[in-house]
């Protein structure tokens, strides 16, 4: 336990450890390490013992080696049933490789024919298996790979699989089937409209062993994910019962495979987001979003973040549900893609009515928001951007002015210097909204604001921007000075009466 | 091992070393009667006579006197070193003398001197340790003799329960208000010494004092720097025996609070001792360190690394270096705790991690503050902070590289070397940890760069440039061993290896690198795969191979290791070759024995001790060469060149060089090799080597070649079969004396009962005639026990219980014969019966290890396959004695082993045993 010293260090730098002595003992380990095998093999020769003979995992790699590729096609083409199965197992195997499998290798030999082939063969349920594995593995592949299975005609074959009898057959087709939807949108709807429904559905019982119920609950997630163009929803909305119960799994991954399922249903028009309220998912999604695992919380918050995209109503049932206490959590945690979805949903909450903004006040968000404008990621400032300046635009004054009791102003301010041009037209719609309100509450709050504004160096900062090369940039800035901060020194006397309400109180809490 | 000052500070270096021991010079006879104390006073003074002549008699005088009566002299030394009268120097030379014949850097002399400083009369020896108490505190001269004197008296005394009035007597004169700055320092000390020498159980229990007065030492009230700072080092040699102290949080967090503080002095010796505390606390109490680490280790150490004073940045850098090693072991301990499903007894806090921001461009920094010159075993800064980067990126893995590679774009074209050079070694470092995966696109996306980097102006640059291809030849060997990179890159390597050494040698490193990658390139990840035909390196491998001759020959060869880097390299390309390289690694055999013979006839023109050297090393090197090309070579082809190969190495063996060790072993190793690629064949050399293989087993004192030689004697048996038989009484007689010889290396008594075994496989019943006195041997080895605390006596164990097995198992078989069918119910055959009574040892010996959760897999395997030969050699009679609930268990922990070999012997033995029970069944 004693601390390296110096000499035990310059030994790893560079080359150095090196040295004669380190290399002849390098030598006489090789040499031990030779004379034990030899050793070895001769006392097995005297036993008459072959290591392959024993221990499944040698043996699967030995007798791998055993066949050439030009014997297992040409025992796939044989027609005997035993030299199929053999061949057929060998092939998967190759294709099971973990590092490099020789899939391009197997294709071009002819393989996926016949492994489509074999999907039929319901007298043999292991070659049906080996077929659907080899399969599996070569769908997830390339693009052109999957391609190649797609086009042998596996589609319709997989499906008929998903009623086999041997569950561990059904099982692997519903991976293959997993892989291939999982390509694109193309495949996924080829799949789709092949009646793969159905049979899915009939997949998920009570009984169903929980690793069958993984894969069943991700291939159905391929099946709704992608988008240009969605899935056809008549087809996907069918999943809805048997997700609205895969969320309440106890499983880890089911839930999590299954809300994201949700999430990719929730993303689109309103009458799908309707559709998923209505299947009564609401209140689970929103216990997710506090979930201990960060795997389930990341599709939960997309989805409920999808579902506030939607009408003032369809957000009210979020809302209704509790969802915003979880929050101040979500916005604390170093998770910058957390934070950022987080309050990319705020965003659209407060984009909705006086009431639901208030809602967002309520739930004590704007500190939260506040301090992601100031230290977050630039990412996730951005969403706060958003959020900050839809208040200030469909807000009450009263609800500015609270927004300004909490240091927005500096807080905006801090991101004039930002580099994305999107993100700064956010801000300035931001301060010129205040700076509205606090026309409406009278010159002298006017003065108030334009003050803030300069004290944390924020209009350095807006004339600095009328050199911006975004031309609409420029336009804000030159409207926003033009309205609010000509003949400042004129203006700069300082009224007492009123400062209170945009200046934060020493107690964020005593509005 | 070159010593670094910087980084430890360690007393006892800066002391006056001790006179030659070795006296010789005759002078000086007139001495020999009795010497006045002024006498004595003037010897002493002319220890540090600038004559050589006055030095040696001062010399020659201490020893005659020791030699009469060295109680009496030692009481006369005490004396001078007493009294503050005599000359500063006079009274030093007398304490060196005193602690010179206490102690010694030799284990085995200082035991001795212990013993003999034991056996003084009691009342001479507290005489004398009166006497040297009474110096402390009274010398002028810095560091203290007495303290030394102290401190190794009671290094002596104190375990074996003795002076044991010492420490609290020490403790009490550094914490008294009375004493003055000497005296504590001294005290101080003598107390840092002791700690440092002593085992820590025998302080455990004053620890708690010692560490009262260290501190109070220590604290930043304490004025003068002198005594601060022997209290900071007495701190740091008591760390390992303070757990009490640092389990207590209210002492831990004084003990912590005063070591920060050490850490602010001004002194810089304080300061780096206080940072040195820091990092073997770090190691030690790791657990402890989450309250102390944010609000103060961190900013500490960070500070420290940013230090102009390269000892201070050196310490900070090497507190990060040892926070990683610390949690990479960690790291390890997790997987393993997770993998036997139990929880970790320490968890990582990942403070290597969470620092990492702010690491990182510190470092960087300190990587431009390299020196052109690269003095080898120089260790500075920019060094450290390179090896620091390497640990980071071990620890971190993929964390690291978003925070070096911003670094390593702006700097790799840098106009000042400097920053180049950094960027390199900085891109270097992280290129282990991280996964392989994500380096790639990266490193690919570099290539063309460092291989311009390769005709870079700077020497430095080219260096560390050849040193980072060659990790990249290691780690992420695809992404150099494609079309687009391998022909420039070689291109680069072979100029590379016309410039400086260490550039040179470097470039030999990324070779040796490259072989191995282009050789697993085509041969994919199985490493039993055939001999490709051919592989990329095939259309330059002459090339390549003429040139690393070529550099193998630069006369500057022996700087920076580039001969043996070129060698090697030309090993490994040999051992990676692809079988249309065959008639150049032809070709470079018969060169490499050109070479060889043509060193053994210069022998005799070897002057210097240097030349010396570097003759052994070629001869080594050469030897290894030879080795890795015979594994290559084709059987047909291996009687063309067997016969000049053994008369080199026979050669060897009789030349003087062989009293080298490490040659001696290098040509075992050769010869090994011979043996197995000529198998029976060999026997005509036996009758000319055998004299040389039995001086080697005769090499008590040497175990490596004792080792090697044992090693050749089984390749040897196994090679020759039954014709190995003439030679086997010579064997046999050197290989006991062996094991009943004390001063025969441990390691080596393992591998002589293994070769038991492969000399009774080889000669099969001929070896009844060893059979008692082997059996007897044997069985006396497995009976031993050891203390299961002491892990090196652990793994001891189980080489030597395996040592045990693989005997068994060659007697066993070897009785059995080949074909003389299976034992049936009828038992086993007549030569088999000898073993018989010995059988119920065995098994009984095989329980016992089956039991021992200590037990290596080698065990369980070796254990597994003798109950299989058990059973199949002696049939059903045995099954009563190995139809066990511990054997079963056993062959059953063999089945789930991962290791192939396990899993296949034990389910081998397993349906043995079973077979026996079926047919006992069917019998009955």
């Amino acid at each position: 336990m004693s601390a390296s010293n110096s000499s035990d260090r310059i030994q790893k730098f560079k080359n150095r450890g090196k040295s004669q002595e380190e290399l002849r003992r390098k030598r006489l380990e090789m040499n031990i390490e030779l004379r034990k095998a030899k050793k070895d093999d001769q006392l097995s020769k005297k036993r008459n013992l072959k290591i392959s003979e024993f221990g499944s995992s040698t043996d699967e790699k030995s007798a791998a080696l055993e066949m050439t590729l030009e014997e297992i096609m040409e025992a796939i083409k044989s027609g005997i049933p035993e030299q199929e199965l053999m061949a057929m197992t060998q092939a998967r195997k190759m294709l099971s490789r973990e590092k490099n499998p020789p899939i391009d290798k197997l294709v071009e030999a002819g393989l996926v024919p016949y492994c489509v082939g074999f999907l039929g063969r319901f007298s043999s349920p292991p070659l049906q298996f080996e077929a659907a594995w080899a399969l599996t593995n070569i769908a997830s592949g390339t693009s052109e790979q999957t391609k190649m299975v797609v086009e042998a005609g596996a589609t319709i074959p997989m499906i008929k699989l998903l009623g086999s009898p041997q569950p561990h057959v059904a099982e692997q087709a519903i991976w293959a089937l997993g892989n291939i939807a999982g390509d694109g949108p193309l495949f996924r709807d080829l799949i789709l409209r092949s009646g793969v429904v159905a049979p899915i559905l009939q997949l998920v019982t009570p009984e169903t062993p929980v690793t069958f119920l993984r894969n069943i609950t991700w291939t159905i997630s391929n099946l709704c994910r992608n988008k240009n163009p969605s899935p056809p929803f008549e087809f996907v909305s069918k999943f809805l019962p048997v997700l609205t119960r895969l969320i309440h799994n106890p499983d880890q991954e089911v839930i999590t495979d299954a809300t994201w399922a949700l999430s990719y249903m929730t993303d689109g028009s309103n009458d799908k987001i309707e559709e998923v309220i209505k299947s009564g998912v609401v209140p689970r999604l929103i216990q997710l979003l506090a979930s201990d695992h960060m795997h389930t919380v990341i599709p939960a918050l997309r989805a409920v973040g999808n579902i506030v995209t939607g009408t003032d109503d369809q957000t009210q049932e979020v809302l209704k549900h509790g969802a915003l206490g979880v929050f101040p959590r979500l916005l604390s945690l170093p998770k910058n893609n957390i934070v950022k979805e987080a309050c990319w949903t705020i965003s659209n909450i407060t984009a909705g009515t006086v009431e639901q903004i208030q809602a967002v006040i309520n739930a004590n968000l704007i500190p939260y928001l506040i301090n992601v404008l100031e230290k977050g990621e630039s990412r996730c400032q951005k969403e706060a951007a958003w959020a900050v300046t839809n208040i200030t635009s469909g807000g009450s004054v009263e609800q500015v002015v609270i927004l300004c009791q909490f240091g927005a102003i500096p807080a905006m301010c801090n991101l004039l210097t930002s580099k994305d041009a999107r993100t700064l037209m956010v801000i300035l719609d931001g301060i010129h909204n205040v700076l509205n309100a606090a026309q409406r509450l009278g010159p002298d709050q006017v003065e108030r604001v334009a003050l803030l504004i300069e004290q944390c160096e924020g209009l350095d900062k807006i004339e600095a921007l009328q050199n911006h090369e975004n031309e609409e940039v420029y336009k804000k800035v030159y409207k926003m000075l033009e309205t609010f901060f000509i003949d400042e020194e004129e203006k700069a006397e300082v009224n007492g009466e009123g400062i209170d309400a945009l200046t934060p109180p020493a107690d964020h809490y005593s509005f | 091992m070159p010593a670094c000052c910087l980084l430890r500070l360690s007393w006892r270096k800066k002391l006056i070393e001790p006179l030659a021991e070795s006296g010789g010079f005759d002078c000086g006879h007139t001495m020999a009667e009795a010497s006045p104390p002024i006498q004595l006073l003037q010897i002493l003074e002319k220890t540090v006579s600038p004559d050589k002549n006055e030095l040696e008699a001062a010399q020659q005088f201490f020893e005659q006197a020791a030699q009469q009566n060295l109680a009496e002299f030692l009481k006369s030394l005490s004396d001078v070193l007493k009294h503050a009268t005599n000359s500063p120097v006079a009274r030093m030379a007398a304490g060196l003398q005193i602690k010179n014949t206490i102690t010694s850097k030799d284990p085995t002399v200082k035991l001795q001197y212990h013993q003999r400083w034991l056996s003084f009369p009691e009342d001479i020896r507290s005489y004398i340790k009166k006497n040297v108490l009474d110096a402390l505190g009274t010398e002028t001269m810095r560091p203290s003799t007495a303290a030394q004197c102290v401190a190794y008296i009671a290094v002596a005394e104190l375990p074996v329960n003795q002076w044991n009035e010492l420490i609290p007597l020490l403790t009490q004169n550094i914490t008294s208000q009375t004493g003055n700055e000497m005296v504590k320092e001294s005290n101080l000390e003598a107390l840092g010494y002791i700690c440092q020498d002593i085992d820590p159980h025998v302080l455990v229990n004053q620890s708690n004092a010692i560490l009262t007065a260290i501190v109070h030492g220590m604290k930043k009230e304490e004025e003068n720097e002198h005594v601060r700072l022997a209290a900071t080092t007495a701190l740091l040699n008591s760390l390992e025996f303070t757990k009490a102290q640092f389990d207590r949080e209210s002492e831990r967090h004084f003990i912590m609070q005063v070591v920060c503080e050490a850490t602010q002095s001004s002194n810089t010796q304080i300061q780096v001792a206080a940072l040195q505390c820091l990092v073997k606390i770090m190691s030690l109490y790791y657990r402890y360190m989450e309250h102390y680490m944010g609000p103060a280790l961190f900013a500490i150490t960070l500070q420290a690394m940013k230090s102009e004073i390269d000892e201070v940045a050196l310490q900070g850098i090497e507190f990060w270096s040892n926070v990683c090693e610390e949690e990479i072991d960690l790291a390890i301990e997790l997987t393993e705790a997770q993998e036997s499903g139990r929880p970790p007894q320490q968890t990582s806090r990942f403070y290597a991690k969470g620092a990492l921001p702010h690491l990182i461009p510190v470092l960087m920094k300190t990587l431009t503050k390299q020196e052109e010159c690269d003095d080898m075993d120089d260790w500075i800064p920019s060094k450290a902070a390179g090896v620091c980067v390497m640990l980071l990126a071990s620890c971190c893995e993929d964390d690291i590289v978003q925070h070096v590679l911003p670094f390593v774009k702006d700097n790799i074209k840098h106009s000042e070397w400097k920053f180049r050079e950094a960027a390199v070694m900085a891109f270097g470092c992280i290129l282990e940890g991280p996964d392989p995966e994500m380096l790639k696109p990266i490193v690919v996306q570099a290539m063309p760069t460092l291989i311009e980097l390769m005709m870079d102006p700077s020497v430095a640059v080219r260096d560390t440039t050849a040193w980072t291809i060659g990790r990249i030849c290691e780690l992420i060997p695809e992404a150099v061993v494609n079309e687009t990179f391998l022909k420039p890159l070689l291109e680069a390597l072979v100029k590379g290896l016309h410039t400086e050494a260490r550039v040179a040698a470097n470039v030999c490193w990324a070779f040796n690198s490259l072989a191995e990658a282009a050789y697993e390139a085509a041969t994919g990840d199985s490493d039993k795969a055939q001999e490709p035909e051919t592989y990329c390196l095939s259309e330059f491998y002459e090339i390549i191979i003429q040139k690393l001759l070529e550099t193998t020959d630069r006369p500057d060869g022996a700087q920076h290791n580039l001969r043996s880097a070129a060698y090697e390299a030309l090993m490994e390309l040999v051992k990676n070759s692809a079988k249309d390289c065959y008639e150049v690694v032809q070709r470079t055999t018969i060169i490499i024995l050109e070479r060889l013979q043509q060193v053994l006839s210069m022998e005799s023109h070897i002057q210097t001790h240097s030349d010396r050297m570097q003759y052994n090393d070629l001869q080594s090197l050469l030897c290894a060469t030879l080795t890795s090309v015979l594994r290559k070579v084709k059987p047909e082809d291996v009687p063309q060149i067997s016969d000049a190969i053994m008369t080199a190495l026979l050669q060897m063996f009789n030349s003087a060089s062989s009293k080298a060790g490490g040659v001696q072993e290098d040509a075992f190793m050769a010869v090994s090799t011979l043996v197995e690629v000529l198998g029976a064949d060999f026997i005509k050399y036996m009758e000319a080597f055998k004299p040389f293989l039995l001086l080697g087993l005769k090499s008590h004192a040497e175990c490596q070649v004792c080792s090697a030689a044992v090693g050749v004697t089984g390749d040897i048996c196994r090679a020759l079969g039954n014709k190995v038989l003439p030679f086997c009484d010579d064997f046999m007689a050197e290989l006991l004396t062996n094991l009943s010889n004390n001063n025969v290396h441990r390691s080596v008594k393992p591998q002589i009962l293994s070769v038991f075994g492969d000399m009774a496989l080889a000669i099969g019943p001929e070896f009844k005639k060893y059979l008692e006195i082997v059996l007897q041997v044997v069985q006396q080895a497995s009976m031993i026990m050891v203390d299961h605390s002491d892990y090196d006596l652990v793994d001891y164990l189980n080489e030597l219980r395996h040592g045990c097995l693989e005997a068994y198992t060659g007697i066993i078989q070897g009785l059995k014969g080949d074909e003389s069918a299976q034992a049936t119910m009828n038992g086993p055959n007549n030569d088999l019966s000898i073993v018989k009574p010995h059988v119920p040892h065995i098994v009984n010996f095989i329980i016992v290890i089956a039991q021992d959760p200590d037990k290596s897999e080698d065990c369980v395997t070796s254990c597994a396959g003798l109950v299989g030969d058990l059973c199949t050699a002696f049939g059903s009679e045995i099954l009563p004695l190995v139809d066990k609930e511990q054997v079963h268990g056993l062959l059953g922990q063999g089945r789930h082993s991962k290791n192939s070999k396990s899993k296949a012997l034990s389910s081998w033995a397993a349906k043995e045993l079973r077979k026996l029970k079926n047919a006992v069944t069917v019998a009955s």
